[in-house]
């Protein structure tokens, strides 16, 4: 193939990459997730300038994740933010779960979240940019998170996708299922007459895909979120 | 460039035109003559260069100049003198002075500005020329075309941008200025005249028109004829104007620069012939108003730290208002957003016929960035960002989330985001603690039907949900805001449902309702 060739297929092509911008890519880094065996299932954290996803039902620990990955991105100094079109972000938990609130920008993103999220990575600077679609339908054109890969790639910002199913197909960072695996509830008092407490919540991640890569020997790993009484 | 005093004149010719083409610059081509008033018997007072190739000249009638424009005559475009655009324009001209000193001197209504620039020869080594292209650059920028000239005295200045070449630049070295003024017109030296301040009173046009016809009489034509006259023959000859006119000719001139301070805030104003009451029109106009604004506090260095907003209502009235910035931006699309975001707000209670906009500038300091931690987003543009967030999603759903000081534990509040200074990691901070169950909320809590039996809620149904309660922990009693009329009184129940997730849901103590307030995650 000659020089020109090649330079046309990669403007033909936008997902391919050069070898040049692989190895840029690579060393980029991650933006780690504070919950130490998620950080081993997928090599330190979620990769920067990659759209990543964390799918699971309800109470598998999406949010403990979310408020984590914040917390310990916050605390090394990066600009979070937190696209949330449902507007389900709890302060109480996110506070014991060490956010400190003033520095996390939150948008209450509505039936424009994508939008709104392409429009804030488009400023540049985010380290971790959250969009929490949970349960909310969103009916995007796969250009649309085409585009959003894209401009995190450009931005080198760690995208993470929060669902209850899978949301997109274009891949391209990793993407982690979590699973229930049982919650404990436990007598906060001696006396027999006391109500009983949520206490913790099992859950196990799942690694559906890392860097392009499907099918890994992983083992999965078993996180335990903890109930803070105090709530 | 020495320590030797070095003054530049910035001459924008035909300033009421000028500032006209300047409000409007899609008829910067076009064959326009500015009229001094309405109707057919008012004069052509300037005219552009395409309107001068249909034969228009000045002190024409509008109804002469249309004769002579003859079938081309659609070409034309009349257009009246407005005194608040020549205000702004010669504003602007001012701006672009300030842009290369602290203080400058105005004169000629604006038209004309001198500044000390025997100083800027460490940030422009190439010389003098280069100071000259420069500023005649940031006059393009605001929309102005000048003509400099660099001299050592304030006369020669002005007189050099008057005589500017074909590239509208003229510099006097040191020293040479009886040579380059000689050729120059007794007239064209004498357009100082009337301008002079401070040593003595200004002359009128009229005692300035006589001196030049006595010249003129005499065969005294140009400068350097009238400096090879003995001073004194002149003065006792024509007065004051001639000696003051002799010192010009031989390079002498003794005019002072009496420099003035910038205006602490920066105004930019249309006048409309139309009303106008949706808001997108008047963002449209808007648009214009702060872009020309910003472009003189860019000539300047300088950031719009603040905003207001005085628009002209029809019939009568003004609506004044400051339109709140997070913090100084350089971006007109940021300023145009909370604009925008401001009217749609609070709209204009009538039809607006004019508009000015009031920017109060700053100095953007730049910022020691640490070497250890990441960098975040530009400041300016994360105010650009957060206001065009706020126009798509809503101003109150942007910002960072706070903690509102009561027992209802759905209350949140939205407090305005700004970029804060990096913090510092305790060292307990990077060691690995549990992870905290997150719990993510219905807002509004969702009404559900509960079956409660003798161990407490053992089902619960709403639209989309009907499931079996496999563990229940509570009740948790939550009262408050009763010492406000508002109260509230309920009971809190965790409970494992069968789809194996654990909701958060109470009841109302007061009409017995239950909600669900969202699920553990």
């Amino acid at each position: 193939m000659s020089g020109q060739s090649a330079i046309d297929l990669l403007a033909m092509h936008p997902a391919l990459l050069s070898a040049g911008q692989l190895e840029t890519r690579e060393h980029r880094g991650v933006q780690a997730t504070g919950v130490r065996g998620l950080d081993r299932l997928i090599g330190g954290g979620w990769p920067r300038g990659v759209l990543s996803e964390l799918t699971g039902p309800r109470s598998s620990g999406r949010t403990a994740v979310l408020q984590a990955s914040l917390a310990t991105a916050i605390a090394r100094g990066e600009t979070v933010a937190l696209i949330d079109p449902a507007g389900a972000f709890d302060p109480r938990t996110a506070v014991r779960a060490g956010i400190p609130l003033e520095r996390l920008l939150w948008v209450r993103g509505g039936s424009r979240a994508l939008a709104a999220t392409e429009l804030l990575m488009n400023a540049g600077g985010f380290g971790l940019v959250v969009l929490d679609l949970d349960e909310t339908p969103v009916r995007a054109p796969t250009a649309a998170w085409v585009r959003l890969k894209q401009v995190a790639e450009r931005q080198g910002t760690a995208l993470l996708l929060i669902a209850a199913r899978r949301a997109q197909g274009v891949g391209g960072g990793v993407v982690i299922t979590l699973h229930r695996s049982g919650a404990q509830f436990q007598d906060t008092s001696p006396l027999p007459a006391a109500p009983a407490a949520l206490r913790v919540l099992g859950t196990r991640a799942v690694l559906e895909r890392m860097r392009g890569q499907t099918g890994n020997d992983n083992a999965p790993a078993t996180l335990e979120l903890q109930h803070d009484l105090a709530s | 460039m020495g320590s030797l005093l070095r003054i530049a004149c910035i001459h924008a010719p035909e300033l009421a035109l000028q500032a006209v083409l300047r409000r409007s610059p899609e008829h910067r081509g076009d064959a326009v003559g500015l009229a001094s008033g309405p109707g057919g018997r008012a004069n052509i007072i300037a005219c552009t260069q395409a309107a001068a190739r249909l034969g228009i000249r000045k002190r024409m009638t509008v109804a002469q100049a249309q004769a002579v424009a003859g079938p081309q005559q659609h070409k034309m475009r009349v257009v009246l003198a407005n005194p608040v655009d020549t205000a702004a324009a010669a504003a602007a001209l001012a701006d672009v002075a300030y842009g290369f000193a602290p203080q400058i001197e105005s004169e000629h209504d604006g038209a004309r500005v001198f500044l000390a620039v025997h100083d800027l020869g460490h940030l422009y080594p190439l010389g003098e020329r280069a100071v000259a292209q420069a500023v005649a650059a940031h006059a393009e920028r605001v929309g102005l075309r000048v003509r400099v000239g660099i001299a050592s005295s304030k006369g020669a200045a002005r007189t050099a941008a008057r005589t500017a070449g074909l590239d509208e630049i003229a510099v006097i070295p040191p020293g040479d200025e009886a040579r380059f003024l000689a050729p120059v017109p007794i007239r064209l030296g004498l357009e100082g005249a009337t301008m002079e301040r401070g040593v003595r009173p200004a002359r009128t046009d009229a005692q300035v028109a006589a001196v030049a016809d006595s010249l003129d009489s005499w065969g005294v034509k140009t400068l350097g004829q009238l400096a090879n006259l003995p001073v004194d023959e002149a003065t006792l000859r024509l007065g004051p104007i001639g000696a003051w006119l002799h010192r010009l000719g031989s390079g002498h001139d003794t005019e002072t620069f009496v420099p003035q301070l910038p205006p602490s805030a920066l105004e930019e104003s249309l006048d409309l012939d139309y009303e106008i009451q949706e808001l997108d029109p008047l963002a449209f106009v808007l648009r214009g108003l702060l872009d020309r604004a910003m472009a003189r506090l860019q000539v300047r260095g300088l950031a719009c730290a603040g905003l207001s907003l005085k628009l002209a209502l029809s019939p009568r009235g003004i609506d004044t208002r400051e339109v709140p910035l997070g913090a100084p931006t350089r971006e007109s699309g940021a300023l145009l957003q909370h604009v925008r975001l401001d009217l749609s707000r609070c709209p204009p209670e009538s039809p607006v016929v004019g508009a000015t906009v009031i920017m109060c500038p700053a100095r953007v300091r730049a910022a020691q960035m640490d070497l250890w931690r990441p960098a975040g987003p530009a400041p300016e543009k994360l105010i650009a960002t957060i206001a065009r967030l706020q126009a798509l999603v809503g101003v109150d759903n942007v910002g960072a989330p706070a903690l509102v000081d009561t027992f209802a534990e759905e209350a949140v509040a939205m407090r305005p985001y700004t970029a804060a200074p990096p913090i510092v990691i305790a060292p307990e901070a990077s060691t690995p603690a549990p992870t905290r169950l997150g719990f993510r909320r219905f807002r509004p809590p969702a009404p559900v039907d509960v079956i409660f039996d003798r161990d407490g809620p053992s089902a619960l149904r709403a639209p989309a949900l009907a499931l079996r309660i496999m563990v229940a922990a509570g009740p948790y009693r939550s009262e408050g805001q009763w010492w406000q009329g508002d109260g509230f009184s309920r009971d809190y129940w965790d409970v494992q449902a069968s789809d194996g997730a654990v909701y958060r849901m109470h009841q109302n103590r007061n009409n017995g309702s239950w909600y669900l307030d969202g699920y553990y995650d």
